[in-house]
């Protein structure tokens, strides 16, 4: 017949007020819970769109005109490696395997751009070379298959096949389907694109392996790439991306990258801070109202206290008693909650939002109605040592 | 000084209402021996619950000693007083104050929270005092179910089930009718006899016992012996 006895005794007695209390704590851990939610997933949507913002870069080595124009193609005509408008240096391929190792990086992709004469004395034309099989950051940086207007895009591991920019082909009467005589070889043209401007844009695009063929080398080297197309992991990585990069290429590696990447960073950290305020928000509100709800079930039962304390019952039994019905009617709060989200989560909107819930976000959910009633107890016990039993008795 | 004797020398009480200072209690002098039947009569409002509260240790006296159990109750912890009352002290409140949530059978039980006796007993014998007040059929009403009669038998009750050797009453017949009021009376004699212990009843009615030992009247703070 100790505390825990009456305290469990004046829950079932009292049905009306437990199940008001226990109402309050779910009703808390509901909201906080809902509200974490909502929040996590406003975080994940903005960020899932913020993400990618800017996190992308063209790297290249520059060099100065002779190396990059004339001296290593046979074809005097034609005027070698470009990357916006400056001649650059051949890179290694392995450096862009290295590349993609990095932790920042979540794809790096091999790029050759090469200015040919296919006619003497015609303008040049500016021929990409991608590789196919590692779209990614080429659809980032250059051309993506959404920019398509007429045909399709180069698929993984497909040769002799081009797809040529929209305007270029007008002004040079290229269409879809026809065939298009480079050096010693026929491509024929799948598709037509309108791509924005890019810092590695060319007039037409095919796969790397054909362009690297296409080039005549004084002197041979394989796989001949001047760029590197990098995606990194997002807007944060970003910064550090560039690092490697810079540290894997050389100290004179270029980036032709976008600025909008910092703003995107900024966005992602204030959606964050957000998040985690209205998280905090959260917190407190089931904090406070864990604390208001038990000490005004206390003040109602003052009167309790002051007769009991009168026929001999000590401050701590009461104090015990008082606790233990906190934390009961906080337990039965809670479990209540999380019945709630859990059927919630089988509907519409909140469809399967249990399972996106961080374990931090519910334990602590779950568990500050627990050091909300703990606090709640403390402050309770610390009312009923000073409570005197006969000025409670004189009240009634 | 015999063990079960009470005495209070030199007591006085005053509370302060509105900045202005009120004396409830002046000087009260009063001797109980065991087996004593005290009654203190006094209108309402003239400091008889205050008196009894302060000689249950309930409240603390501004001036003046209580003497009980060989105690100066001025001396002792609340901690020692609260162990003084389970013990040995029986208190009717002047309107009950019965746990409006528990059982009558639960709320006489409710004193032995921290008795040795079993569980099981103490429930056996909370029992049989209500049977003995006629309460059988109500064991298990709730205060409110049950009438002001049997809720002051509850109370009784409640007041004689740690066989105090002090008993102190407060009105206890105040809300009943002559014949309830004299067997309610005759169960506190009973209990004085068997136990050996004391009465102290303060009431603003008249007073439905056929004996009692002393008799004082409460009046503007000052007990005058009637007996």
């Amino acid at each position: 017949m100790g505390s825990l006895f009456y305290a469990w005794k004046e829950i079932k007695r009292r049905k009306l007020r437990s199940w008001g209390i226990i109402l309050s704590y779910g009703s808390a851990v509901l909201i906080a819970l809902l509200l974490s939610i909502s929040s996590l997933s406003l975080t994940k949507e903005a960020e899932s769109t913020l993400w990618d913002i800017g996190a992308h870069t063209v790297a290249y080595v520059p060099s100065d005109a002779m190396q990059g124009c004339c001296s290593l193609v046979v074809n005097p005509d034609d005027e070698g490696f470009f990357m916006n408008n400056s001649p650059t240096q051949l890179i290694p391929y392995s450096l862009v395997e290295e590349l993609r190792a990095s932790s920042n990086i979540a794809d790096a992709s091999a790029y050759l751009l090469y200015r040919v004469r296919p006619i003497p004395g015609r303008p040049t034309w500016l021929i990409g070379g991608f590789e196919t099989d590692r779209p990614k950051a080429f659809s980032a940086t250059m051309a993506a298959p959404s920019q398509i207007i007429q045909g399709r895009f180069l698929s993984p591991g497909e040769k002799g096949k081009v797809m040529v920019e929209d305007d270029f082909a007008r002004i040079h009467k290229i269409e879809l389907g026809s065939k298009l005589a480079l050096s010693d070889k026929t491509f024929e043209v799948i598709g037509l694109l309108q791509a924005p401007l890019r810092p590695g844009k060319a007039n037409l695009y095919m796969s790397i392996h054909d362009l690297q063929n296409l080039v005549k080398m004084i002197d041979p080297i394989e796989n001949p790439i001047n760029a590197v197309l990098i995606e990194s992991k997002g807007a944060l990585y970003h910064k550090a991306a560039h690092k490697d990069t810079q540290d894997i290429l050389s100290k004179l590696a270029v980036f032709s990258s976008y600025g909008c990447y910092a703003a995107g960073m900024e966005a992602i950290g204030i959606t964050r801070k957000t998040s985690s305020m209205l998280f905090i928000l959260a917190l407190l509100l089931i904090f406070g109202f864990s604390v208001k709800t038990q000490s005004s079930s206390l003040i109602e039962r003052k009167r309790d206290f002051g007769i009991l304390l009168a026929l001999a019952w000590t401050k701590g039994q009461i104090s015990k008693q008082a606790f233990l019905e906190s934390m009961i009617l906080g337990f039965f709060g809670s479990l209540l909650a999380g019945i709630v989200i859990i059927i919630l989560s089988f509907f519409g909107p909140f469809q399967g939002m249990w399972q996106t819930l961080p374990q931090t976000t519910v334990i602590l959910s779950f568990g500050l109605p627990y050091i909300g009633s703990g606090m709640a107890g403390i402050a309770n016990l610390v009312s009923i040592l000073r409570l005197q039993s006969a000025d409670i008795l004189r009240q009634i | 000084m015999q063990k079960n004797r009470l005495e209070c020398k030199h007591l006085g009480k005053s509370f302060s209402c509105r900045g202005e200072k009120i004396e409830v209690l002046k000087d009260i002098q009063l001797e109980v021996e065991p087996q004593q039947i005290v009654i203190i009569s006094g209108r309402s409002g003239e400091g008889k619950s205050s008196l009894l509260w302060l000689l249950a240790g309930i409240d603390s006296p501004d001036a003046g000693d209580i003497l009980f159990e060989g105690q100066n109750l001025n001396t002792l912890s609340p901690a020692k007083k609260t162990k003084l009352r389970q013990k040995n002290i029986g208190l009717v409140f002047q309107n009950f104050n019965l746990i409006p949530s528990w059982t009558a059978l639960e709320n006489v039980v409710s004193v032995l929270i921290d008795s040795p006796v079993k569980p099981k007993d103490r429930y056996l014998k909370a029992k049989e005092l209500l049977n003995h007040m006629n309460m059988a059929k109500q064991l298990n009403n709730f205060p409110s179910e049950l009438s002001i009669g049997q809720q002051q038998r509850v109370a009784l009750a409640r007041a004689l089930i740690n066989d105090p050797i002090l008993i102190l009453a407060d009105e206890p017949t105040g809300n009943v009718d002559d014949e309830t009021a004299t067997y309610l009376i005759d169960i506190l004699h009973d209990h004085v006899d068997r136990k050996k212990a004391s009465l102290i009843i303060a009431t603003h009615g008249s007073y439905h016992g056929t004996r009692h030992d002393k008799y004082f009247t409460l009046k503007d703070g000052i007990l005058f012996n009637k007996s």
